[in-house]
């Protein structure tokens, strides 16, 4: 069989397009020349994102309150240099923090005015390398994939958009179109089926009983928001240790959710079972688990003993029962502080609208809690672990 | 060779992810709107009218406090006053604001209803705008499935109040919602079809006659009617499952309505002693063991009939609220919606009255 000519190129035609198309959008993230305009933020290990842009012919130091959260406020230059700054302002409507600094030479962006629906953009993010004490510079691509008055998406590839916070967002004419936020995470249903739930990196667990509940919960960190730059955003002068440590509050909340969460999975499924808890267990929770393997060591001895006679145990069981009780309102009571703490953090409206939506996420894991504890008081320790045999 | 090049730089450009997202965004974009009240940010459409620019939406979305009005510029527009469209079956709204000037939509022609349309959601915590697929069929609003494989959606609570706009750009509608079965009310459709919320498209025309109302009585009034639809199918839920076993402990979770709480700590209360009973059943010699059994299920039933009357009674709670004579409904379609939710509160009512009895009857807790 022989092909005609035209045949061929039409055939090669769309690979090569294709392969244009890959390469002109893989140059265009590559092609960024200008990192001395970005910064990175450093606290002890952790580091995070900024840029330096021209507003109102000043040129500032600008990142995101998540950013501040995650790396701090000490902002170092590309060469490792520290930057000096004079004051700290944050936008009373949106996720933006900025830091006037001394020397207006320094290269900096401009902003671009608008934003398009499926325009291409780049987002470039410095993060520093504790091994090679250098920085390291990480570029991800996306078109814009909605539009809001003070904040929009891109529709990044990007799994932990988190770790971008503070970045600058760039157009195709190099142009900053906004800055990387964060959304704001929220409780997931997970059905049991399909998901097995892990302590540590050593237990995994599936439901045994027909009482235990039909869901486990894990965390929807959402997608990549970002700030729109806007020119009458009003800006609220703050004081940079209060602007940090409120950063970092919520900050600390979404790290402690991440070590929460496995916790409360195992619980919820059974919880007059011990809870077997690998190296990483998060140092707030330790002692609850200690306590409360310590309390459970001898129930699987209990409960055979309630199968075995239950008119007899009967009063072991109401113990058992109070005591499951005790441990559940004592293991909520973590969320409900984390909720309590960051309902404080009201330094801008941006920030407590942020908050209070994040805390709303703690209260929910508070009623899911105490749900399950009360549910305890009716249902019989051996019922709980026996109704798969029972039905 | 030209033709077929020509042919496939035209499905090269379509191949282009962006028009995922894009479509008639940019071309409707002066004209969107992100309302935000208490509950979070909903989409509207900004459309100039004979009488003046008006942001069109739907009345279900006012259940609190107005926050803002902005134009996806940033702008804030001022509400001036509130107009519901004087049809029992369309939720539309109309707010008129301080606005002189509205963005490039125009209002469809009527010709032709069918075909592919765009529909403008809102984030609710951060108000951004994207672009969903659907279409316009002759028997209503149908969503495109968010992803290839995967099932259409019949309900989106976030995007009610969006503007549907059809290919050629025109505005066609608001998107609202059908919660409740509108011809059948018996207990038995109330416990299967009240799960399948629907949105629908509320069709916006030249000439509909508007009433005016009171912003406030108008939120006060979808509160309430929200807070009923809310609740039911949490409660069908729960009475299904303790009329099925009414001696059987109600697992308590997150999404049961609050109000329902003290009802199923007070019916599992009842029966936490069952385990205790039956082991004292079996300890007993033959005769003693039944006849403690026999007053063990009277006093059990004894105390299971007025729990389930407690729980018919959350029905007429709602159903009298519902069409109470205080209630000076702000539009035709709130008190028509009012009225349809009342029925099924009652068949509801008279439905779990006989569902309830039988059930004691019927199952031994023992």
């Amino acid at each position: 069989m022989t092909m005609s000519r035209s045949n061929i190129i039409f055939f090669i035609l769309p690979f090569l397009s294709a392969f244009l198309l890959i390469s002109s959008s893989k140059a265009a993230e590559q092609n960024f020349s200008s990192p001395e305009k970005l910064v990175t933020l450093k606290n002890g290990g952790t580091s995070s994102c900024g840029f330096i842009a021209k507003q109102d012919g000043k040129t500032y130091v600008f990142t995101s309150l998540h950013a501040i959260g995650m790396g701090g406020s000490t902002i170092l230059k590309k060469d490792g240099k520290p930057v000096k700054t004079t004051q700290v302002e944050i936008a009373s409507d949106r996720d933006i923090v900025r830091f006037s600094i001394d020397d207006q030479t320094m290269p900096a962006f401009d902003f671009g005015d608008i934003l398009k629906m499926d325009e291409p953009c780049t987002v470039v993010t410095t993060s520093l390398n504790p091994e090679k004490n250098v920085t390291d510079m990480k570029i991800s691509s996306g078109p814009v994939a909605g539009v809001g008055s003070a904040f929009f998406n891109i529709a990044s590839s990007e799994k932990n958009p988190y770790m971008l916070a503070g970045s600058p967002v760039i157009s195709k004419d190099g142009k900053v179109l906004g800055v990387v936020s964060a959304d704001i995470p929220s409780l997931m249903k997970v059905p049991m089926a399909v998901k097995d739930v892990k302590v540590g990196k050593k237990q995994k667990q599936k439901p045994k009983s027909k009482s235990a509940p039909e869901f486990n919960y894990s965390i929807d960190w959402g997608g990549t928001v970002c700030t729109r730059i806007s020119n009458d955003t009003k800006w609220i002068s703050v004081k940079p240790q209060e602007l940090t440590a409120t950063a970092r509050t919520l900050s600390d909340s979404r790290n402690f959710i991440n070590g929460y969460l496995p916790v409360l999975s195992v619980w919820l499924l059974n919880p007059y079972a011990q809870i077997n808890a690998g190296d990483d267990t998060l140092p707030d929770i330790r002692p609850w688990l200690d306590e409360h393997n310590k309390k459970t060591e001898n129930n699987a001895k209990y409960i055979s003993n309630i199968r075995e006679d239950a008119n007899h145990f009967q009063e072991q069981a109401r113990q058992m029962q109070d005591s499951a009780r005790s441990d559940g309102v004592r293991f909520s009571a973590f969320s409900s502080s984390r909720s309590t703490a960051i309902r404080n953090s009201k330094l801008s409206p941006y920030m407590e609208f942020y908050s209070s939506e994040m805390a709303k996420m703690f209260d929910e894991i508070c009623q899911i809690i105490s749900a399950r504890y009360s549910t305890l008081s009716y249902i019989y320790p051996d019922d709980l672990v026996t109704n798969d045999s029972k039905n | 060779m030209l033709k077929k090049l020509i042919l496939f730089m035209i499905l090269s450009s379509c191949a282009n992810p962006g028009i995922l997202f894009g479509g008639n965004f940019e071309a409707a974009r002066d004209s969107l709107v992100v309302i935000e009240t208490e509950t979070g940010c909903r989409s509207g459409i900004l459309m100039k009218m004979d009488d003046g620019v008006f942001v069109l939406t739907s009345q279900n979305i006012f259940k609190d406090r107005l926050i803002s009005i902005k134009t996806l510029s940033g702008k804030a527009l001022k509400p001036v006053s509130f107009e519901a469209v004087s049809d029992e079956q369309n939720g539309l709204l109309r707010i008129k604001t301080d606005s002189t000037e509205a963005g490039k939509v125009l209002f469809d022609d009527g010709k032709k209803t069918d075909g592919e349309v765009s529909i403008f959601k809102t984030s609710p915590r951060f108000g951004i705008i994207s672009e969903l697929k659907g279409s316009m069929q002759k028997d209503g609003l149908k969503l495109s499935p968010a992803e290839k494989n995967k099932p259409a959606p019949a309900f989106i609570e976030t995007i009610i109040g969006s503007p549907i706009i059809s290919k050629s750009g025109k505005l066609l509608g608001v998107v609202g919602e059908k919660g409740i079965p509108m011809t059948q009310y018996r207990w038995i459709e109330i416990k299967t079809d009240l799960f399948g919320r629907k949105n629908m498209a509320f069709p916006v025309k030249t000439g509909q006659s508007w009433v005016k109302l009171d912003s406030k009585q108008m939120a006060i009034q979808c509160s309430m009617i929200s807070d009923a639809e809310v609740f039911l199918p949490g409660f069908a839920k729960i009475a299904e499952q303790w009329c099925q076993n009414p001696y059987k402990p109600i697992d308590m979770t997150v999404d049961q309505p609050e109000k329902m709480k003290a009802w199923i700590q007070a019916s599992n209360g009842t029966i936490k002693d069952i385990p205790a009973i039956i082991e004292k059943i079996k300890d007993g010699s033959g005769k003693m063991g039944d006849s403690m059994k026999n007053v063990s299920i009277s006093e059990l039933k004894d105390q299971a009939r007025p729990i389930g009357k407690r729980l018919c009674d959350f029905c007429p709670f709602y159903q009298r609220n519902l069409t109470s004579s205080s209630n000076k409904w702000e539009s035709p379609y709130l008190k028509k919606k009012a009225a349809d939710l009342s029925e099924v509160y009652k068949a509801a009512y008279e439905g779990i009255c006989k569902e309830f009895e039988n059930s004691i009857e019927g199952k031994q807790p023992l």
